[in-house]
């Protein structure tokens, strides 16, 4: 409900359009590693990743590719917006674990899609 | 690890280190006292560790917007007292410097801290060789105080040069990129709308090179910014200065020697 107004607000601030569907997709973090590491998702479109840490200690979500970062605390989930992306690969890591917490998001073009 | 602490230290402490760096090159050059910076740091370590402990509750607040949202009015702060500070600066408002000094750099240091001390907290209670850890904090120190150094020797050339305005500036723009990062906190939570880049020079400069670290800390920069970013980044910079210009050239005049401005 706060939420919802903080969004209202800021779209009315700043005059900008809304998307009304949006996709959902899960990682799993456990044991430092991210499951599925290599994820697919519909390019030209805003995507939402749902992150689910299973391990007991934080982990942060980093992507330079993506330009997202955001703190998963242990055995917590966080909620992630990327996108809209045009077809490609784009990596991420966990960034206190980088060596293992490694994966990608692969966006790719949908049949009948509008991305680039 | 070793590097990834060095990193992560750069990340969160940099800006922090800039901003103390440019603040004192104006506190020595007017001779003020340094205790309003140990207030500072006192404050800004108890905020941080206050953080660190309420932030995985902050982060369910608001659909798991929280953290974001804390961030983000945070940030806008950080640039209100920034302002507050330049403003004092120029109309040589001691007490007001004084206090919008020690907000500035308490607040700063309690966001950017909170950051650090999640990581360094639950590395030390997992590793049995906490050795990398600190090996990093103190390069990351080093590099991050190698930087501040060099940022104060050029800042109070500029004062004793009688130049007000290229620091003043260079804090606008350290202040700009701090609220130009903000935003995309608020994009990653869907409070904005994504920001398409209108350019890219991650050929260039990547924002995950040493250089790209190292110019985000001092003033914004981002490989690849946002219509919004870059608009809000501008206003940040230009609205603040032309008045700061406006205000020093105003006071050299012959007329304001003469009392008449």
């Amino acid at each position: 409900m706060t939420k919802g107004r903080l969004t209202l607000g800021l779209l009315l601030l700043f005059g900008l359009p809304c998307q009304a569907e949006i996709d959902e997709f899960e990682l799993v973090l456990k044991e430092h590693l991210f499951y599925p590491a290599r994820l697919e998702v519909p390019a030209g479109r805003k995507v939402k990743l749902v992150i689910h840490n299973q391990d007991d200690t934080p982990e942060e979500f980093d992507s330079f590719d993506l330009n997202r970062e955001k703190v998963i605390f242990p055995n917590r989930k966080a909620t992630v917006y990327i996108g809209p992306l045009k077809p490609g690969v784009y990596d991420f890591f966990g960034e206190f674990n980088p060596n293992t917490a490694r994966g990608q998001v692969v966006a790719v073009r949908q049949e009948g899609g509008n991305a680039d | 690890m070793l590097i990834n602490s060095v990193i992560l230290f750069l990340r969160d402490a940099l800006p922090v280190f800039v901003l103390i760096s440019m603040l004192l090159a104006v506190a020595n050059h007017s001779h003020r006292q340094i205790s309003w910076l140990w207030w500072a740091l006192v404050l800004g370590l108890f905020g941080s560790l206050g953080l660190t402990h309420a932030v995985d509750n902050l982060s369910e607040l608001l659909d798991g917007a929280g953290v974001e949202v804390f961030m983000f009015s945070g940030q806008v702060a950080t640039f209100l007292l920034l302002l507050l500070s330049l403003y004092c600066q120029f109309s040589h408002r001691r007490r007001g410097w004084r206090w919008s000094a020690i907000a500035i750099v308490a607040l700063l240091l309690a966001m950017d801290g909170a950051n650090f001390l999640v990581y360094f907290f639950s590395y030390w209670a997992h590793e049995q060789t906490p050795l990398a850890l600190i090996m990093g904090t103190i390069l990351g120190g080093a590099v991050c105080m190698s930087v501040a150094v060099l940022l104060h020797i050029l800042c109070r050339q500029w004062l004793a040069a009688g130049y007000m305005l290229p620091g003043a500036l260079l804090m606008l723009m350290w202040g700009a990129g701090q609220l130009s990062y903000a935003l995309n906190l608020l994009t990653q939570v869907d409070l904005l709308p994504p920001m398409t880049p209108i350019w890219d020079t991650s050929n260039w400069i990547a924002d995950n090179s040493e250089l790209g670290h190292l110019l985000n800390s001092l003033m914004g920069y981002e490989a690849a910014p946002g219509l919004l970013q870059l608009s809000i980044y501008l206003l940040a910079v230009v609205l603040p200065f032309s008045w700061l210009y406006r205000h020093v050239h105003l006071s050299r005049s012959p007329l304001a020697a003469k009392g008449e401005v």
